[in-house]
């Protein structure tokens, strides 16, 4: 290095240099911080998970209950809030749908934000590559998902579990842990995937937001209308929120075989949004703009 | 000193002339900056999906306005296109210039604060009611029959619902810095839940008026809810009263809007 570098205090990096892969983490690490420094983040995280409290409190009556009047705590399964895998199930949709709107704000700060200001061309002049880039992106958002679904649905579980009088209830129903990770890896890829494909097209906020709730709300009415105008049931594979709950159905088991669209159909269905997603963010994430 | 007192009014008069002007011209440059957005773009294309979802149905074999209503309007117009684009250029009037940071270049001249949020509002309030009018027109016309008899039972209140949820996302995108996702999370999440509540916590939403308007101008197509238990959990009032509570609080907001706007400190454009 010559010595007048030196002198102004630049120096060369002494330390091991390790993989890029490393970049990963840090991107998600910033990204996450970025994202939790804002207020309305908490304010959203905190509507998000008033369905949570609820949850937590009924298990919690439940378990009582069950030590004190059996019948009363049969009645409460009724409900399908407690036990049962469909109750998580279900408890994850809701969540699934309040983390849709967290995904629009998380969307125009960690992609939109990087398109619109430089900080994508920023990231990629690092000694990392897109790739690395583009999955620590992805792993934010997918942090984002499984704060509000799958983390809580797995804490109402484990509360369950030790609520009972011994630790039976982790091994007679290990599928419903098994389940609830498994839907929770759905949601979170596919929504990052495609949240990602729609921010790195359309970086404003308004724009994104529209486009990302017009991709969920009305591509369910279409898929429903266009069943009913034909009466062919697999129009409903166009209602990506429906088919993510019917994975999640996969992933708890309880999936019908003798109904159409079958799991194989939806996963297909799933698997190609989310080639076309990846497909539309390797194009656009790009280190120089291309101008005409 | 005399010649200028005597020459005041005649400065006054100009300089309100001046204001008008140039509130004229942002009238115009709103209005343009807002058609010329990818709002309009996305907003064509949900509008589209719309329509496609209507012509689909229309294609069943009994249609009937209630059916039309319940199926169609209510959940995919009045529940998400409306308010849709009271978001897309109700938040991104002066949200978008604030993300833009070019909302300086505005504060700078010498046009009154109260005067540009309000030229603002009515860009937008123009904007929104055209494109309600518009899209429920064009989904009314794609259902044949059933949706000519409901035109007229769902205009006046998609054109109020539309300005006041225009006169809400303004005020927040005025108000807060995140204001599209306050409004977003007012009415994807808050809207939806208090609506669904018995009780008059209902009231505080922009539906429930909407949606009381149009039960009673629609009351000779059975429009409503079913039985009387839906009916006491409802709890609506008149279709006239909830007009005279649509414009006054779509005054009330553009009152408070402008004077909010007037005394907030945009710190974050330096």
């Amino acid at each position: 290095m010559p010595s007048t570098l030196e002198h102004a205090g630049y120096r060369p990096w002494t330390g091991q240099l390790r993989s890029p892969w490393w970049s990963v983490l840090a991107i998600v690490r910033v990204a996450l911080s970025l994202i939790m420094r804002r207020w309305l983040f908490w304010v959203l995280l905190g509507l998000g998970l008033l369905n949570f409290l609820y949850h937590f409190s009924f298990i919690y009556l439940k378990a009582t209950l069950v030590v004190q009047n059996r019948e009363f705590a049969r009645f409460l399964d009724g409900f399908k809030l407690t036990g049962t895998g469909d109750a998580y199930l279900t408890f994850m949709h809701v969540q699934a749908g309040i983390a849709a709107l967290l995904l629009a704000f998380a969307g125009s700060m960690l992609i939109g934000s990087d398109s619109q200001h430089g900080g994508m061309i920023f990231y990629l002049s690092r000694s990392m590559d897109r790739r690395h880039y583009i999955i620590g992106k992805l792993l934010s958002i997918a942090a984002v998902v499984s704060l509000i679904t799958t983390v809580p649905a797995l804490i109402l579980y484990i509360e369950y579990g030790v609520l009972s009088s011994s630790f039976d209830y982790f091994l007679q129903n290990w599928r419903i842990g098994v389940g609830i990770v498994g839907f929770g890896l759905v949601l979170a890829t596919v929504q990052s995937l495609l949240l990602f494909a729609v921010a790195v097209w359309v970086p404003r906020t308004v724009p994104l937001a529209m486009t990302w709730l017009g991709i969920f709300v009305l591509l369910t009415a279409l898929g429903r209308a266009l069943r009913e105008m034909a009466g062919e049931r697999r129009w409903l594979l166009l209602a990506l929120w429906e088919d993510m709950l019917r994975m999640g159905h996969w992933a708890f088991g309880s999936l019908p075989t003798d109904r159409t669209p079958t799991g194989t159909e939806t996963v297909l269905v799933l698997l190609g949004v989310c080639a076309v997603s990846l497909a539309l963010i390797v194009y656009r994430v790009r280190a120089v703009e291309v101008v005409r | 000193m005399s010649v200028v007192d005597s020459n005041l009014p005649a400065q006054q008069t100009f300089s309100v002339m001046r204001t008008v002007r140039a509130c004229v011209f942002l009238f115009r440059l709103t209005l343009w900056r807002q058609i010329a957005s990818r709002q309009t773009l996305v907003n064509f294309g949900l509008t589209t999906l719309c329509a496609l979802i209507v012509a689909a149905w229309s294609h069943r074999g009994h249609r009937t306005a209630m059916g039309f209503s319940d199926y169609m309007l209510l959940p995919t117009f009045i529940g998400f296109l409306m308010p849709i684009f009271a978001i897309s250029y109700g938040s991104s009037t002066i949200g978008g210039e604030r993300e833009d940071q070019s909302l300086i270049y505005l504060l700078v001249t010498p046009i009154p604060r109260a005067a540009i949020y309000l030229t603002k509002a009515i860009a937008v309030g123009v904007l929104v009611a055209l494109w309600s009018g518009g899209a429920l027109t064009l989904l009314c016309w794609l259902a044949g029959e059933p949706g000519q008899k409901l035109l007229l039972v769902y205009l006046p209140a998609s054109l109020l619902g539309g300005l006041m949820y225009a006169s809400v996302f303004l005020l927040l995108g005025a108000m807060f810095r995140h204001g599209t996702i306050l409004s977003l999370a007012y009415w994807f999440f808050l809207e939806v839940l208090l609506l669904q509540m018995p009780g008059t916590v209902k009231r505080i939403t922009v539906s429930y008026y909407i949606h009381c308007m149009l039960y009673d101008a629609g009351s000779s197509f059975k429009l409503g809810p079913r039985n009387d238990a839906d009916r006491e959990m409802f709890a609506g009032i008149s279709g006239d009263s909830a007009a005279i509570v649509l414009v006054f609080s779509i005054l009330g907001l553009m009152t408070l809007g402008s004077y909010a706007f007037s005394k907030r400190e945009y710190t974050e454009l330096g």
